[in-house]
């Protein structure tokens, strides 16, 4: 009795880790495919890049971390983003003293050379895009950048709390203004 | 019916091409698209903008922004860290505390099995990395690497299963094509909303077991041969523990004739050749539960038909990717024709805005009720999105009332009593999922707005007398389907007295009587099985 008693709880500490090598893979798979995506938004929020890096890296420890207390993520993806969002806002209130990160994209637009791939016609398009861009309101940005990294409406309203037919109305926006600014 | 009149909103087509629009107004949208180009050639514009916005970050935002300063660091030692702060030890010390817990007069028999398990762990063991998953992908190429030559399967069922399992099959989802195939529990495996997988190695051999709540096979296994990682065996166990057992026969057929159940003999790489008999109450229903499967059955035009022994699939402007999905469902069963034709275009009418969506409305002026339920849901923008979240689920509450309600009229109990035992259990498990369905939407409604209307001094009236018919059942869902959409503004021209927060509650009530009294009924009828 006692050895089957044993055999049971030993199988039960070997399930678990395979569930928690499980979980790491899985985690592990996400951090190579969405990193880059999650430290550049965490960038855009104006947080300077070794801090967005850390933030970046640090969502996805969080996600593992809330997956291993059993809780469940339906989007861990979205969650990265929520969690990033929020580190990324908390670095950007301590480092307040220091200006917000500006990649000056304009400049390195402006900067590039025509090449037979990228002729002086695109480099003008997508400085006008960029522009454009530049003019949406703080909120409007955020959605489409959220979106733009496939989140759905209700995901990203999490993020930024606000309704998802808040979301809507704010991308909607952000689609008329560009459109007016790009004719 | 579709207003040509009424063009489609800025937004409307933003969240229409988003997929965030609730599903009936998404159809609605779709049907207006179809037969409107002005709207279709806004959404157009719209998708442009998008590309454009894509192009942007692929070209501008990824190519200029600063790469990360620093190599990423390891992931793991993150993870390691975390494990450690959760008091986790290593799997060993783990082990080894599980012994030092036991009494020395118990050591013996301990230490013994400890043996066995461990060698039974290290063997599992060396194959920590070999997934079921990767396992199956690895396997699926494997065998569209062999060429292809026609081998024959052995099949055993339990006693129960052996009329009629192929339309078991059908009704869990899984391929008869090719039944015993890492292609075929691969995609049945993908399929599943939750799933536990174990692999185990043995001698010349790796083991898939998969379990899950989340289909109507409970438990399914395959053996794949090593190296070549061809499906050796499959057993698959459905919910009411009957099983199947399919194992591949030897070319010889005549070597096998000493198994418990007669085997059937089928080529694996074409579908099973049974005699196809002239089409049946039961044919068509094998043909509902495979689109059931797929969730064909909740709201795509699809229309399903007896023709002399064929069952006539036809469905008008489905979508090019959904069309292949019902068409793969279908594919294996026999004496099914599948059709699908465009919508004709509906006849042009005068714009009665030329400018089309610069229309764009205000919003009315919110009444003092409105105002009111704003307040009790928690302000706006809360009550927006409690709004979204409740229609929602009303809309999928219905397309399960109309599904269930369409399923009652074709298979009257006349008809049901045509059936085989075995397809009166799938009319049941079809049956069951649809109401199962209902009765959780009737729930997360009643417990999203039952708050806020209480507060609003509602209290649920006592429901009239119900028979519990599938007929009361789709009355009184409708019921509520109309209230809410009058309760929440989703009507238009429709004022909400005070008495609506009551009526509402009142109509849950009744849907959920009724949906208990047609559970009860159909459990009498199916003799409590």
């Amino acid at each position: 009795m006692v050895a089957f008693s044993l055999g049971d709880e030993l199988q039960g500490v070997i399930r678990e880790d395979r569930a928690a090598s499980k979980l790491q893979q899985e985690v592990a798979q996400l951090f190579e495919e969405a990193r880059e995506d999650v430290y550049r938004y965490v960038l855009s929020l104006g947080v300077h890049p070794p801090q967005a890096q850390e933030a970046a890296q640090e969502a996805f420890l969080r996600l593992y971390a809330t997956l291993r207390k059993g809780e469940k993520i339906e989007n861990p993806r979205a969650y990265v983003f929520r969690v990033a969002h929020n580190l990324g806002l908390k670095t950007r209130a301590k480092q307040n003293v220091q200006e917000a990160f500006d990649p000056g994209l304009e400049q390195q637009i402006i900067g590039r050379e025509p090449s037979p791939e990228h002729t002086l016609l695109e480099k003008e398009r997508w400085l006008q895009f960029h522009r454009a861009m530049s003019g949406l309101s703080e909120q409007q940005r955020r959605c489409l950048d959220l979106r733009l990294e496939g989140l759905r409406y209700p995901e990203i309203g999490a993020i930024l709390g606000i309704s998802a037919s808040a979301v809507g109305e704010f991308l909607r926006r952000a689609l008329v203004r560009l459109k007016k600014s790009c004719d | 019916m579709s207003n040509l009149a009424q063009h489609l909103e800025e937004d409307q087509l933003l969240r229409y091409a988003d997929g965030e629009l609730p599903a009936r107004k998404a159809r609605e949208a779709k049907r207006h698209l179809e037969a409107c180009w002005q709207c279709r050639a806004e959404l157009k514009e719209s998708q442009d903008l998008v590309n454009e916005c894509v192009r942007y970050r692929k070209n501008v935002l990824q190519n200029y922004l600063p790469s990360p300063p620093v190599p990423w660091g390891d992931i793991y030692q993150g993870f390691a860290k975390i494990d450690a702060s959760r008091n986790d030890v290593s799997l060993f010390v783990r082990v080894a505390r599980l012994f030092s817990m036991r009494q020395i007069a118990t050591w013996t028999p301990v230490a013994l099995a400890t043996g066995l398990v461990v060698v039974a762990f290290l063997e599992l063991r060396q194959t920590p990395s070999v997934e079921a998953a990767e396992l199956l992908r690895k396997a699926v190429l494997a065998t569209d690497s062999r060429p292809q030559k026609p081998h024959h399967i052995h099949i055993r069922t339990s006693k129960n299963l052996e009329q009629n399992f192929q339309a078991r099959f059908l009704a869990a989802n899984y391929s008869w094509d090719n039944p015993l195939s890492a292609k075929s529990y691969q995609a049945w495996r993908d399929r599943l909303s939750e799933k536990h997988d174990e692999v185990t190695t043995a001698e010349g051999e790796y083991r898939i077991r998969t379990t899950t709540a989340s289909s109507e096979i409970k438990e399914a296994t395959i053996t794949l041969k090593t190296p070549d990682l061809e499906p050796r065996q499959e057993r698959l166990q459905f919910r009411d523990d009957e099983w199947v057992e399919i194992t591949q026969a030897p070319e010889d057929i005549t070597t096998i004739s000493n198994a418990v159940q007669p085997p059937v003999r089928i080529p694996s790489h074409q579908p099973a050749n049974f005699t196809p008999p002239p089409a049946t109450a039961g044919d068509e229903l094998h043909v509902l539960a495979a689109l059931h499967g797929v969730g064909a059955d909740l709201g795509d035009p699809i229309e399903v038909a007896r023709n002399g022994n064929q069952i006539v699939v036809s469905g008008v402007g489905i979508e090019p990717q959904r069309q292949q999905e019902i068409r793969s469902t279908l594919e294996a069963i026999p004496n099914v024709v599948v059709k699908f034709s465009e919508p004709a275009p509906a006849p042009v009418q005068p714009q009665a805005q030329p400018d089309g969506i610069a229309a764009s409305s205000t919003a009315p002026e919110p009444t003092p009720f409105q105002t009111r339920l704003e307040k009790q849901a928690g302000g706006r923008q809360r009550f927006e999105q409690l709004s979204a979240q409740v229609l929602d689920m009303s809309d999928t509450m219905m397309s399960r009332a109309y599904a269930l309600r369409r399923l009652t009229e074709r298979f009257s109990p006349d008809v049901e009593s045509q059936l085989s035992a075995a397809d009166r259990k799938i009319l049941r498990i079809v049956s069951r999922e649809h109401t199962d369905a209902l009765a959780q939407q009737e729930a997360q409604i009643e417990k999203l707005l039952g708050p806020v209307l209480i507060s609003m001094g509602a209290s649920p009236a006592n429901s009239g007398v119900t028979a519990g018919t599938a007929e009361d059942l789709f009355r009184s869902a409708k019921r509520v389907e109309t209230l809410l959409a009058t309760l929440l503004g989703a009507t238009a021209g429709e004022a909400p007295n005070g008495q609506l927060p009551t009526q509402v509650l009142s109509a849950l009530a009744e849907l959920r009587l009724n949906l208990e009294l047609y559970k009860r009924l159909s459990l009498q009828e199916s003799g409590g099985k």
